[in-house]
C-alpha cells in the first residue's frame, strides 16, 4: 500500500526534525522501508531508514551516494542519530541536485510510523510531550530552521503588525515586509481566524497566534507552499500559542525578540533606517533622533553579595532618569550597560560633548553613590547624526572604555574623542611601537628590575599630574624634593628635559605605548 | 540566543602546507590576494619556531566597524564579520587599522576583500573550505556560546595583539618529548 512521506513528516514532532536536504513540495510515495543501505536497486518505491552509524558514514562517500542517486524506487532517506550529521559538500550537492531528500530524526522509536500501514492521526495527548520539547529547543531556532527549510520567508507580528522577528532570504523578506505594509489597517481589522481564511488571491498567508488575553500576534509565511508545509507552519503557530499561554513564557519569548534587536542594533547596520525606528518603537525606543552611546562597565571588587546586581543596577539607573527630562534608553549588553542618550541637532560640537560628559558624570555618581564596592567606567562613543550608525559608536565606546582604563587611569569617564591622537597608536605595528619605548625607556625598566627603583610608575604619575611636583609628591607618598631627585635621574638616564614641551610628549607617547603594551 | 563561532588553530598540527589559503583562493577565484595566510614566527618565551595560519579573527570589538566610513562591516548574531563590498569606496582605513591585516584590497576588484567565514557553507551547515581542506586537521571551528565572553587566548602565548578580542582560539606548541633507552649497566 503506497504511504505517504508528507503525511508521516506531520506527525513527527518539529524539534524533532532537520531537512539535511529539502523536500520537494510534491507529495513523495513509498511502499516499503528499507533499514539498511541496499547494495541492489530496490523493486518499489521505498524508503531508507538508517540508524547505525556505519551506515550513516557510508552515506558521505561518493561511491554509495552516486548509487542511491541512481536508484529510481528510493524516494526519500532518514536518518535517525543524535549526533550532528555534517555530509561533504559535494555529497550535498548531489543528493540536492538529483532531489533526493533527507530528513534527520533524533529518536528511533518513530521508525514505527513509517511502517504502519494506515495513514497516521495525531493524538492530541500527545502535545503535551511535544510542547514540552518545543519549549526546550525554542520557537525562533525552530522557526528558522523551516523558513529555511522551505524556502519562504517568516515574519512574526506583534498585536499592532509591528515586526518583532525575521528570517529568510534578504530580497524576500522584502518583499514581505513592503506587502505587511501595504496592508497595515487591514492586518489590525480583518485577521483571520486560521489559515483557512486567507485570500487565495494574496502572495502571503497569515498564521494567527491567539495566547489567550495576552496577545493577539501573527505569522507570515509566503502562500506558494504545498498543503503539508502549510500543516506544518499551522503547527508550528499552535505549539507556539500553546507555549504563550504560560505568561513567563509569553516574556521570555518577547525578551528574546528584544535581545535580537539589540544584537541588530550595535552589531549591525540595518539596511533601512526607517525600519529600524520601527522595530525600535516596539520596545517604546524612539530612534528617529540622534543618540549618543554611553556603555557602563560595573567593575566589582570581591564577589558582589546579590546576584542580581545587575537587574538591581538596572531598575535603579531606570528609575533615576525617569525623573530626567532628557530621553534615556537603556539596556543590558554583554555584562555592560548601553545607555542611549538622546540628543538633537542644534547642539554645537563643544555643547554636544559636555552634555554627555555631565550626563555620564551624573550616572556615575548615583551608581557610585548606591554601590560602593562597584567601580563604575563608562566608555562613550561619538555621536553620529544617523542612529543607523550606533553599531560604530558601540565599538567606539568599547575602544574609549578599554583605552581610557590604561591612559587615563585617573577618570572613570572616557569619551573616544579623549583619546584623541593615542588612538592612533592602535594602527602602528606592535614591533615599532616596542623599538619606540625601549628606545627611551629600556634602562629605567632594567634599573626597576634590577634595583627596585620606580622610575615607571613615577613618570607615569608625573604625566597623569600634569607635572605637578606636589600633586605626583603625593599620589606616590613620597617628599617632593625625593621626587625631585628621582626626576633628576630619570633625565639624566634618558637624556630628555622634562621641562622641553617636545621632550616632555616623546617619554609621555613613550610611557603610553608600552601601558599599551603591557597589558 | 546569540553566540560566537570561532576558529580553533592546533599549532602542534600545522606543517605550513599552505593547503589552506590555496584551498580558499581556488573556492573565491582570488588571485594576487590571500584571504588566510600561513605565518611562521618564533615564540619568546619557548624559542620554538610555529606556523600560524590566520585570516579575519571576527573580532568582538572589530576595530574595521568603527572604522568604516561607510559602515560596510557586520558582526552576524553568530559572530562572524561580513563585509558588504558594494558600497566599499578602496578608502583603506579597514585595511591599515586591522591589526591582523585581515582586509586587503582586491586589485581584481577593487574594494576590500576579507575572509567571511565562508558564510553561505556556515548557513548549509558546512565547514569553511580551509577547515575543509586542512590536511592535518589543525584548523576546526569551535562555538563560545558563553555570554561572560571569555578571552579564547588567555592561556596562549602567541604574540598577537588582542585589543578587539579576536575570536580564535589557539593551542600553544608543546614540547615533543624524546623517550631514550638508558643503557643497562653491565
Amino acid at each position: 500500500m503506497k504511504k505517504t512521506f508528507q503525511e508521516r513528516l506531520i506527525s513527527i514532532p518539529l524539534d524533532q526534525l532537520t531537512f539535511i536536504v529539502p523536500l520537494p513540495k510534491k507529495l513523495i510515495y513509498y511502499e516499503q522501508v528499507l533499514l539498511s543501505i541496499p547494495s541492489v536497486w530496490s523493486v518499489q518505491p521505498a524508503l531508507l531508514f538508517i540508524k547505525e552509524d556505519g551506515d550513516i558514514a557510508k552515506l558521505n562517500s561518493m561511491d554509495t551516494a552516486s548509487r542511491l542517486i541512481q536508484d529510481p524506487n528510493l524516494t526519500a532517506i532518514v536518518l535517525c542519530t543524535d549526533d550532528e550529521v555534517i555530509f561533504r559538500e559535494e555529497i550535498l550537492a548531489l543528493f540536492r541536485e538529483c532531489t533526493l531528500p533527507i530528513i534527520q530524526i533524533r529518536d528511533g522509536t518513530l521508525l514505527g510510523l513509517f511502517l504502519q500501514t494506515s495513514a497516521p492521526f495525531h493524538l492530541y495527548g500527545q502535545i503535551s510531550t511535544e510542547l514540552y520539547q518545543f519549549i526546550d529547543k525554542g520557537f525562533i531556532q525552530i522557526a528558522e530552521h523551516l523558513a529555511a527549510a522551505f524556502e519562504t520567508p517568516l515574519l512574526y507580528l506583534d498585536e499592532n503588525s509591528q515586526l518583532l522577528w525575521q528570517s529568510g532570504k534578504e530580497n524576500e523578506l522584502r518583499k514581505a515586509r513592503t506587502w505587511v505594509n501595504a496592508r497595515q489597517k487591514q492586518l489590525a481589522k480583518n485577521e483571520p481566524v486560521n489559515a483557512a481564511d486567507n485570500d487565495p488571491g494574496e502572495p502571503y498567508d497569515i498564521y494567527c497566534i491567539h495566547a489567550a488575553n495576552l496577545a493577539r500576534q501573527k505569522l507570515i509565511a509566503s502562500a506558494n507552499l504545498a498543503d503539508w508545509q502549510k500543516q506544518m507552519l499551522d503547527k508550528l503557530t499552535g505549539l507556539t500559542a500553546l507555549m504563550l499561554q504560560l505568561e513567563g513564557m509569553f516574556q521570555e519569548q518577547q525578551q528574546q525578540f528584544q535581545e535580537h534587536f539589540i544584537y541588530d542594533l550595535l552589531y549591525h547596520k540595518f539596511e533601512s533606517h526607517k525600519m529600524m525606528i520601527k522595530q525600535g518603537k516596539t520596545w517604546g525606543w524612539n530612534l528617529e533622533k540622534p543618540h549618543h552611546l554611553l556603555l557602563i562597565d560595573p567593575k566589582i571588587s570581591g564577589s558582589p553579595a546579590d546576584s542580581n546586581w545587575m537587574d538591581e543596577i538596572l531598575t535603579r539607573l531606570e528609575t533615576y532618569v525617569s525623573g530626567k527630562k532628557e530621553q534615556f534608553i537603556i539596556f543590558p549588553f554583554e555584562d555592560q550597560i548601553v545607555v542611549l542618550l538622546e540628543d538633537g541637532e542644534i547642539r554645537t560640537i563643544h555643547e554636544r560633548k559636555k552634555f554627555v560628559l555631565k550626563a555620564a558624570a551624573d550616572l556615575e555618581k548615583e551608581l557610585a553613590s548606591q554601590w560602593r564596592s562597584f567601580q563604575f567606567k563608562i566608555g562613550i562613543g561619538k555621536w553620529y547624526r544617523e542612529t543607523a550608525f550606533l553599531n560604530k559608536s558601540y565599538q567606539e565606546a568599547k575602544l574609549a572604555l578599554r583605552f581610557g582604563e590604561i591612559w587615563l587611569e585617573d577618570k572613570n569617564i572616557y569619551h573616544i574623542k579623549e583619546l584623541g591622537g593615542l588612538r592612533l597608536l592602535l594602527h602602528v605595528h606592535e614591533e615599532i611601537l616596542s623599538d619606540y619605548y625601549r628606545e627611551y625607556l629600556a634602562q629605567l625598566i632594567e634599573s626597576d628590575k634590577n634595583n627596585g627603583t620606580e622610575y615607571i610608575k613615577t613618570l607615569k604619575a608625573y604625566f597623569r599630574h600634569h607635572g605637578l611636583i606636589n600633586e605626583v609628591a603625593e599620589s606616590l607618598f613620597v617628599h617632593p624634593n625625593t621626587l625631585r631627585n628621582r626626576i633628576k635621574r630619570i633625565e639624566e638616564i634618558t637624556g630628555t628635559d622634562l621641562q622641553n614641551s617636545q621632550e616632555f610628549m616623546n617619554l609621555n607617547i613613550a610611557i603610553k605605548v608600552h601601558s599599551l603594551l603591557s597589558q | 540566543m546569540t553566540y560566537q563561532i570561532m576558529f580553533s588553530f592546533d599549532s602542534n598540527r600545522c606543517i605550513d602546507c599552505k593547503t589552506c589559503e590555496m584551498a580558499c583562493n581556488a573556492y573565491y577565484g582570488l588571485s594576487h590576494v590571500h584571504r588566510r595566510s600561513v605565518l611562521s614566527l618564533k615564540q619568546e618565551k619557548t624559542g620554538h619556531s610555529i606556523h600560524l595560519s590566520m585570516s579575519c579573527n571576527h573580532c568582538r570589538n572589530p576595530v574595521c566597524v568603527s572604522v568604516c566610513p561607510e559602515n560596510n562591516f557586520q558582526k552576524r548574531r553568530d559572530g562572524i564579520v561580513v563585509h558588504q563590498a558594494h558600497n566599499c569606496r578602496a578608502c583603506m582605513r579597514c585595511i591599515t587599522a586591522c591589526p591582523f591585516h585581515a582586509p586587503k584590497l582586491n586589485p581584481k576588484t577593487n574594494r576590500a576583500d576579507k575572509c567571511n567565514f565562508c558564510v553561505e557553507r556556515i548557513d548549509r551547515g558546512l565547514n569553511p573550505v580551509c577547515i575543509e581542506n586542512c590536511v592535518t586537521g589543525a584548523l576546526s571551528t569551535i562555538i563560545n556560546a558563553d555570554k561572560q565572553n571569555p578571552d579564547p587566548l588567555k592561556n596562549s602565548d602567541i604574540p598577537i595583539r588582542r585589543y578587539t578580542k579576536p575570536s580564535i582560539f589557539i593551542i600553544d606548541k608543546k614540547p615533543g618529548k624524546i623517550f631514550l633507552r638508558k643503557d643497562e649497566q653491565v
